[in-house]
């Protein structure tokens, strides 16, 4: 009969690794365990923590979504972008405007936000039908690159400062986190961190959602082959605008959350750096794989702040290497070097060691409904595999 | 059912397709046969809409196909193999025959990220992917990415990704190519059979003159982007056009 390449049919069976089949007990065992050890961390920092850690916290996972968005973009589109920046920029000021200007509410300056960036991601995804690689990288850095300018124009003759005040975002009545006094930072740090793990798990659901449809599918298609995900009916034009517009949608509420947490910010603080911060965390923590832009966001931010406070009282190293941006500098060598000996991340290298222990097998395909006489002849080629 | 009237495509200076008709009826098979650089593959690019006609007309059961967009073929019951493949690598042979089912699903944006109701339909086709696996004998390999595999078993999954979209009509470019043959006398079986399960038409491009000849119910030959014959099999082989294009003493 069939001859299957799973280690598990082949003669005797093999104690590892072990095959666990997928959506088994054991494998919702594992998924739940999974869940919930995710959840006690994040439950346990949220009672726990300093305000500083709390912030950090808070940072990482607005990171983490602007990874999550380029993720879906680039990881599943295969549509590169630079100027995501500019889309956590466009809607940190939106809300920083709308709620000291026009004193909205801010939960409406994120759906303002949210809204802003998937028109603006849309439009950029229009000039990317024609292009690909290298040159929509270019535009979209001409967009990181034209942001500031725009934004210091808008502080010129809107706001008629040089910077833009943060939305002051409070913890509503019914979340108890009302203290007044010194306690009040801690509130507000412990509201703003749960604001960022809710928002990072929004993003999530929303891509790991997506890919795991007929419209993920159709994405993943594109990016593999263009001419042939038309044949097969998928409109080029928009699935890749939309696919545009949403990471940048994404992306925006990672800029209303900063908007949030920042006393002031303006023309400089959303630049192109933040950009290639979120390229690298995307890669470092695995392109393409669900879990990747986190798990990157996370090591990339806190490998980064490690280096920041420490690097610089490192008189071991050699001449003045201490003494100048020494953090970056080990930074981007460590990302560079980890992407060298692992090219899908830590995802993927946690992956591939997690397979010699167990290896999560499909679903069965649905059985013959007659069983065919052709199933005994399959053609030599396939056999040895 | 098809109607080629008179499509001409040029790149530049190259003329692919110069005034090219043919017709093909309800459930045939026709081949299309011609040397190299003839517009075999041309002529399916103009079909599935990948290049535009420079004139001409393509009739496909009364929609003029020239007005349809590339993404719009598969709905109207088109599917098409490709002469060098183009596959999904980094997918599975599963997901890569569940994408060619993409223009029978109905399941947007919005719906996919909400995941609301669609489980029962993407359940549905992964079971049809999967038979349709099973039925070109692939089934064995369906969580494999596709990448790596052998010339002919990508061929062959390239059919099954085909026939995902439920195509009424057919268009296979060098199926028979990088096969044994052994194997190409299977493949004969499995067009002939999967064109009376599915109710197919088919235009079969092929070099493998047995067996086009074989198993088609008309044969169009072309050269330099011409007809130089049409008809059944038997006419086609003993035309003397034909042969001299083949023997390479035509002008
Ligand atoms: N995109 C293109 N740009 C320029 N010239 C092209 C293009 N596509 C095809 N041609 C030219 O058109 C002519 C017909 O090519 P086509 O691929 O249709 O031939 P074919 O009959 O499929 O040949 P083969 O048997 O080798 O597959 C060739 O001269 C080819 O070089
Ligand atoms: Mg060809």
């Amino acid at each position: 009969m069939t001859t299957t390449m799973q280690s598990t049919s082949a003669g005797a069976p093999k104690a590892w690794p072990r095959p666990i089949p997928d959506s088994s007990p054991l494998h919702w065992v594992f998924r739940v365990i999974g869940v919930a050890v995710i959840a006690a961390i994040a439950i346990y920092i949220g009672l726990n923590a300093t305000p500083s850690t709390l912030g950090n916290v808070t940072e990482a996972c607005i990171l983490a979504i602007a990874a999550v968005a380029l993720n879906l973009l680039l990881g599943f589109n295969g549509q590169i972008s630079i100027g995501h920046s500019t889309f956590v920029g466009l809607a940190a000021f939106a809300a920083g405007y709308t709620v000291n200007f026009w004193h909205w509410n801010a939960y409406w300056s994120l759906v303002l936000g949210i809204v802003l960036c998937f028109l603006l991601g849309f439009a950029l995804g229009l000039p990317a039908l024609r292009l690909k690689g290298p040159y929509l990288a270019l535009v979209t850095l001409a967009v990181a690159f034209v942001w500031p300018t725009v934004a210091k124009k808008f502080l010129e003759q809107k706001v008629k400062k040089n910077s833009l005040k943060g939305t002051h975002l409070s913890p509503p009545t019914w979340t108890g986190l009302v203290s007044k006094g010194k306690d009040a930072r801690l509130d507000k740090a412990i509201f703003l961190y749960w604001c960022g793990i809710i928002l990072l798990l929004v993003a999530y659901v929303v891509v790991r959602n997506l890919r795991k449809s007929r419209i993920g599918r159709s994405l993943v298609a594109v990016r593999d082959n263009e001419t042939a995900a038309a044949v097969m009916g998928v409109n080029l034009k928009f699935t890749k605008t939309i696919t545009f517009g949403i990471s940048a949608a994404i992306a925006g509420t990672a800029g209303w959350l900063s908007a949030a947490r920042l006393d002031v910010f303006n023309d400089t603080s959303f630049t192109i750096l933040n950009s290639i911060k979120y390229l690298l965390a995307l890669f470092l923590g695995g392109a393409a794989t669900l879990l990747g832009p986190i798990v990157g966001a996370f090591a990339y931010f806190f490998l980064d702040d490690y280096l920041r406070s420490h690097a610089p009282h490192w008189t071991w190293l050699p001449g003045q290497l201490s003494k100048g941006p020494i953090a970056s500098f080990l930074l981007g060598a460590i990302v560079i070097a980890f992407v060298f000996i692992a090219p899908f991340g830590l995802v993927g290298f946690v992956k591939d060691q997690a397979r010699r222990v167990f290896i999560v097998t499909p679903r069965p395909l649905r059985p013959a409904l007659t069983p065919s006489a052709l199933d005994d002849e399959r053609p030599e080629e396939s056999k040895g595999e | 059912m098809l109607e080629v009237q008179d499509v001409s495509v040029r790149f530049g200076g190259i003329i692919a397709l110069d005034g090219l008709s043919f017709t093909i009826d309800e459930g045939q098979i026709c081949g299309l046969i011609g040397p190299n650089g003839a517009g075999k593959t041309t002529m399916f690019n103009v079909i599935s809409r990948i290049y535009d006609a420079t004139t001409g007309r393509v009739l496909f059961r009364g929609t003029d196909l020239l007005s349809v967009q590339a993404h719009g073929i598969a709905k109207l019951g088109i599917a098409r193999t490709f002469q060098n493949l183009a596959l999904f690598p980094t997918m599975t042979l599963l997901e890569n025959v569940m994408v060619g089912g993409y223009s029978q699903g109905t399941d947007g944006f919005w719906r996919s990220t909400l995941r609301l109701g669609t489980a029962k339909a993407e359940r549905e086709l992964r079971d049809e992917a999967g038979d349709l696996l099973r039925s070109l004998q692939l089934d064995h390999l369906a969580f494999r990415p596709a990448a790596g595999l052998p010339f002919g078993t990508l061929k062959r999954l390239e059919i099954a990704r085909a026939l995902a979209a439920r195509p009424t009509f057919l268009l296979m470019d060098e199926p028979a190519s990088g096969l044994t043959h052994g194997e190409v006398d299977e493949l004969s079986e499995t067009i002939k059979r999967v064109r009376d399960e599915f109710k197919l038409s088919v235009l079969l491009v092929e070099h493998h003159m047995a067996m086009v000849m074989g198993i088609s119910d008309k044969v169009v030959a072309m050269e330099f982007g011409r007809k130089i014959a049409e008809g059944v099999p038997a006419d086609v082989r003993n035309d003397d056009k034909v042969i001299a294009a083949y023997l390479g003493t035509s002008a």
